[in-house]
C-alpha cells in the first residue's frame, strides 16, 4: 500500500464543490480500502470545513478559491482546509455545541469534525482567513502484544 | 442535472431530493419546499423521499430541521421515508431521529413515498 501521499486541490468557493471535494478525497483514500463507515466519517468531517469556507468566510461569493491539501503518512490522514476569508474572531466560542452565527445552522460543523477525527486543530485571523487541519489514524490501534 | 421531485396530493407535499444532501442541495431542498409551504396553507404533512440521499451533513440536518419547524408552526407533520442506514446513523447521532418519523429503507412494510 502506499506508504506516503500528498495531494492538493485548489477550487472556487461554490457549493458543488463541496461534492467535489468528498469525491476527490475518496479517491484518494481509494487505496487504503477503509470501511464505508470510515469512509463515510472523514468525508463528513470535510464537507464541514469546505461548507464552512464558503458559507461563513467568503459570505458565498463564488469568485474566492478554497485549498485542501490531504496527505497520507503510514497511517495517518492529514486534512487541511485553508481559506482566505473573514477569519474567525473567537475561536474558543466557534467550538462550541450548537454555535453559529447563522439563522438555520445548528452550529454542527466543528461538533462532526471532532467527533469524526483524532484531531482537530483551527488557526485563525480576523481578516485575513482560516485554516482547519484534521487528523485520523486510519487503522485501528495495533493490539497490544501479547508477547511480554 | 435532475432537479427535486415534487408532488402535492391534498395536503401532503412530497419531495425527493436527487443527491446527496450537502450546501448545495440543501438550498434547492428549502428553496422549493418553502415555496411550497408559502403558496398552499393547507399543506400539512411533508414527505421526504431519501432514497437517492446516501450522505447527509450540518447543512442537509440543518434544511431538515428548519422545514420541519415550518411544519410544526403549522401542526403539521414530517415523515423521512427510504433513510439509508449510513443517513439513519447521522440522523441518530443529531439528535433528529427523535423529531421526526423515520422509516428506514429495509424495515419499511407499507409504502409510504410515492412513485416518482
Ligand atoms: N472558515 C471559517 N471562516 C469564518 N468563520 C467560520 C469558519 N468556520 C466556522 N466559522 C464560524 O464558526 C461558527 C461555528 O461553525 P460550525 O460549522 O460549528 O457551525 P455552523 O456552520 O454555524 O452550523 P452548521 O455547521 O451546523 O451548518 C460558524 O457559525 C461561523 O461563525
Ligand atoms: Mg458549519
Amino acid at each position: 500500500m502506499v506508504k506516503e501521499n500528498k495531494v492538493e486541490v485548489r477550487f472556487s468557493s461554490i457549493g458543488e464543490n463541496v461534492a467535489l471535494a468528498r469525491m476527490v478525497l475518496s479517491a484518494f483514500l481509494m487505496p487504503c480500502d477503509l470501511t464505508r463507515e470510515i469512509l463515510d466519517e472523514i468525508k463528513i468531517a470535510l464537507s464541514e470545513a469546505v461548507t464552512n469556507s464558503i458559507i461563513h468566510a467568503y459570505g458565498e461569493d463564488a469568485n474566492q478559491t478554497v485549498i485542501l491539501r490531504m496527505c497520507l503518512n503510514d497511517d495517518i490522514l492529514t486534512l487541511e482546509i485553508e481559506d482566505n476569508g473573514v477569519g474567525i474572531p473567537d475561536i474558543k466560542k466557534a467550538l462550541e455545541p450548537e454555535y453559529s452565527t447563522m439563522a438555520e445552522h445548528m452550529g454542527l460543523g466543528f461538533i462532526f469534525m471532532k467527533t469524526f477525527m483524532d484531531e482537530l486543530e483551527v488557526v485563525s485571523e480576523v481578516g485575513k482567513g482560516t485554516k482547519v487541519i484534521l487528523r485520523r489514524q486510519l487503522t485501528e490501534e495495533k493490539a497490544i502484544s501479547e508477547v511480554g | 442535472m435532475k432537479e427535486l421531485e415534487v408532488q402535492l396530493d391534498k395536503d401532503t407535499l412530497y419531495v425527493c431530493p436527487q443527491r446527496d444532501l450537502d450546501m448545495a442541495e440543501a438550498k434547492t431542498f428549502r428553496l422549493e419546499v418553502d415555496g411550497q409551504l408559502f403558496a398552499r396553507s393547507n399543506i400539512r404533512r411533508l414527505v421526504v423521499d431519501l432514497s437517492k440521499v446516501k450522505f447527509i451533513d450540518s447543512s442537509g440536518l440543518g434544511a431538515l430541521l428548519g422545514r420541519y419547524k415550518l411544519l410544526q408552526s403549522r401542526q403539521g407533520e414530517m415523515v423521512l421515508c427510504e433513510v439509508d442506514s449510513r443517513v439513519y446513523r447521522i440522523l441518530e447521532l443529531s439528535g433528529m431521529k427523535k423529531l421526526m418519523i423515520i422509516k428506514q429503507a429495509d424495515e419499511q412494510k407499507e409504502k409510504e413515498c410515492k412513485q416518482w
